[in-house]
């Protein structure tokens, strides 16, 4: 079986989608036929093209970017257009969609596109899997991944044995669709207080930009009067 | 008004033409309009790399034609997001546009109408809206989910959606649904 694993992040292999992919991978437990393309890699499109099309079984991994794909995962889609459908039909396909923002409810849309994607093109589709919260999971500890890592072992497992996503892992991961009010409000004090803002303010602060966080190159800041 | 037509066509057919119309429309109207073919432009790819939040705040490592894009759908009132269904979806050249707009954001998190979204790096955000023209293949279901992807960025940048609007409606229409606020 030729297993290809296609990373969407633009951050190439320094990215938490790479991360995920390793997980996937290991869920998979196989080292022979399985491919990994970067699509970072932009100039490759052509080969990168042929891997998917030589392919039986794909997982597209990627970061959820102004709620919908990254560009270049739209360009990778978008470079099939072309193609003979006969080519692209019944090829398996999966899709992991992951999120620096929590709730699952940003990259619903995504998940609906990636489905009408497969009914139109004849992908055999195994589900779209929404993770969010995952902002900085590269550098992470390892305990502190073990349950995301756990869920994309598990994933890689099922998709191995029948190319099936269980709807439970489905519904767990993209748990919370939206917070309750409870959260809601803490998070509401936590911004009142600032201390949400502390990962952020902590890499400005390192990279001697916190004094211009602010700043707005292009016209009236947010807050000010234009 | 100060309007922008961002034209997300890859290659040129009649859609461009339809724009052309649309902007003389607006423009018999009293109102001031762009169009800007994305595919004549130098445009990058978001590389992720947050230098526009974390380093050079509001500014984007790139040195490229968004620049000067950019700075001019800050001052507008509307942008109206154009392009041709491809694959169900708005092109790769309007959707790296799309990307290429977060330095008008803050990585800074609150609650906005009961989720989580950035807040705004500028004043004021031009409002939304999006024009498609469907290919044969594409269905109400195709337009229906790329008009939720812009319902969702019009949520995550705090602006009106004005329209959401297919080439099957004349730009006599469309004008009047995009001024009727």
């Amino acid at each position: 079986m030729k297993r290809l694993l296609i990373n969407g992040s633009p951050r190439g292999k320094n990215s938490g989608s790479r991360k995920i992919l390793s997980w996937i991978q290991e869920g998979f437990a196989e080292e022979k036929d399985i491919q990994i393309i970067d699509l970072a890699k932009v100039r490759e499109l052509q080969s990168q093209k042929e891997s998917f099309l030589d392919a039986e079984e794909v997982v597209m991994i990627m970061p959820l970017y102004t709620d919908s794909m990254p560009g270049i995962v739209k360009n990778f889609i978008d470079s099939l257009q072309n193609e003979d459908l006969e080519k692209l039909k019944g090829k398996k396909l999966a899709f992991i969609v992951h999120s620096g923002f929590p709730e699952s409810i940003h990259s619903e849309t995504l998940a609906a596109y990636f489905k009408r994607l497969s009914e139109r093109v004849g992908f055999v589709y195994a589900g779209t899997v929404i993770k969010g919260g995952t902002e900085g999971i590269l550098n992470m500890p390892e305990e502190r991944t073990a349950k995301v890592a756990e869920l994309f072992r598990e994933v890689g497992r099922n998709l191995k044995s029948d190319w099936k996503i269980p709807q439970e892992i489905i519904r767990k991961s993209a748990s919370p669709r939206v917070f309750n009010l409870p959260v809601r409000i803490l998070i509401t004090l936590l911004r009142w207080t600032g201390f949400i803002d502390t990962h952020w303010n902590t890499i400005l602060m390192k990279n001697n930009a916190f004094d211009k966080r602010f700043d707005a190159p292009y016209g009236t800041p947010f807050g000010k009067k234009k | 008004m100060e309007i922008i037509i961002l034209n997300g066509n890859p290659d040129s057919s009649g859609f461009d033409d339809k724009l052309d119309a649309l902007a003389s429309e607006f423009s018999c109207r009293g109102h001031n309009v762009k169009v800007i073919s994305l595919r004549d432009k130098n445009i990058n790819f978001c590389n992720g790399c947050f230098g526009c939040w974390l380093k050079t705040p509001g500014l984007c490592v790139h040195k490229d034609d968004m620049e000067n894009i950019l700075k001019q759908m800050v001052k507008s009132n509307l942008v109206i997001w154009a392009s041709p269904l491809i694959m169900g979806g708005i092109s790769a050249l309007l959707k790296k546009t799309q990307d290429r707009f977060i330095p008008i954001a803050h990585p800074y998190i609150e609650i906005y109408k009961g989720e989580c979204h950035h807040i705004h790096r500028y004043a004021d955000n031009s409002d939304v809206a999006l024009y498609i023209e469907p290919g044969k293949d594409d269905t109400d279901e195709d337009f229906e989910i790329t008009r939720r992807f812009f319902e969702r960025f019009s949520l995550n940048t705090r602006t009106v959606f004005r329209f959401a609007a297919k080439t099957d409606k004349s730009v006599k229409e469309v004008a009047d649904e995009a001024l009727a606020y």
